[in-house]
């Protein structure tokens, strides 16, 4: 096996993360390759300087403001849900009247003072 | 023998796994949201924060809105796959939707060191990360290497060595074949080595240490 190959082999490996065969090549490698252990070592430190990283947290409150989010979106959801039949309704009963009950223009033409009278 | 694969830490006797709390939560126990809530809302925060590049406020804010969708999709979460994986899922879409609206500061530093760049061209010294670094430093340090990671490696590295999610589990969360997890996180680490040993001598260079 090849230095090039195993290169990009040994991220995976240092994850036991390669398939056995594939494992036991890497290793019979970097038994006699001392470029590719230098490499593997460069790996494994950079590895472990990232997971020693302390892990970061969410400040305090952010559940609070989360908590109040969610209220604040079950409500309208909720609310919405509840306008949901009337809104259906008032869109049949829009469609109707689109359908049977507003009058052509050129049938009825409305007079000026209907059209300027508020709504 | 390879190094063997780091597991998430077992669940304490008679304490309920991620997928039946999400079961209660979909019958209408609310508290195992609040469960949830305490076992992975920092881990969704880094995930967000690393993702996007993002500074600390605005990471939470993204990660507020990543946790309003998973509420609101949590009862159809169907058991296909780890609720852990799925939540994180849930993040990358939130966090792709966001990055499409967002202006990024020009602080920000978003340029990688590239994968072209193999630890084979550094010189031999460079092995030495441990020892390049004040131990007190290494933090900062990796905190600033990790800037300078394009998003998609810094992703794949903290999926897996700060969270500790398998190749197969990232590569459902990212929604890349195996390969490329494989890749991502190689090319990651070389680039976050390669930007450590910079650090490393430029400081060493400075004040004369090392």
């Amino acid at each position: 096996m090849e230095c090039t190959e195993v290169f990009g082999w040994l991220s995976a490996w240092l994850d036991g993360e390669l398939e056995p065969e594939e494992a036991r090549r890497v290793e019979e490698h970097l038994a006699g390759c001392g470029r590719c252990r230098r490499e593997r070592a460069l790996l494994a430190a950079t590895s472990r300087a990232v997971r020693a990283l302390p892990p970061e947290t969410v400040a305090e409150g952010f559940d609070a403001r989360l908590r109040r989010r969610l209220a604040a979106d079950t409500a309208a959801r909720s609310l919405h849900r509840r306008r949901l039949p009337a809104l259906a309704l008032g869109a049949a009963a829009v469609l109707a009247l689109a359908v049977l009950g507003v009058p052509r223009r050129s049938e009825a033409p409305r007079p000026a003072a209907a059209r300027a009278a508020p709504t | 023998m390879a190094p063997k694969d780091e597991t998430p830490p077992a669940l304490a006797s008679g304490q309920a796994s991620d997928e039946e709390l999400a079961r209660r939560f979909a019958t209408g126990d609310a508290g195992a949201f609040d469960e949830l809530l305490s076992r992975h809302r920092d881990a969704l925060f880094r995930f967000v924060r690393w993702s996007l590049g993002a500074a600390r406020d605005e990471a939470e804010d993204v990660t507020q809105d990543v946790l309003v969708e998973i509420y609101r999709s949590l009862p159809r979460f169907e058991g296909r796959s780890r609720l852990r994986t799925w939540m994180f899922g849930v993040a990358r879409n939130v966090c792709r939707h966001r990055r499409r609206s967002l202006r990024r500061a020009s602080s920000n530093p978003t340029q990688s060191v590239g994968s072209g760049e193999a630890l084979r061209d550094l010189p031999d010294g460079s092995v030495d990360l441990d020892g390049a670094l004040e131990r007190r430093e290494i933090q900062e340090a990796v905190g600033l290497a990790i800037e300078g990671l394009s998003p998609e490696h810094r992703s794949a590295v903290l999926l897996r060595d700060i969270e500790g999610l398998s190749y197969e589990e990232i590569a459902e969360v990212l929604g890349i074949p195996l390969g490329t997890v494989r890749s991502r996180l190689h090319n990651g680490r070389l680039a976050l080595a390669g930007r450590l040993f910079r650090l490393g001598r430029n400081r060493g260079g400075d004040d004369g240490m090392h």
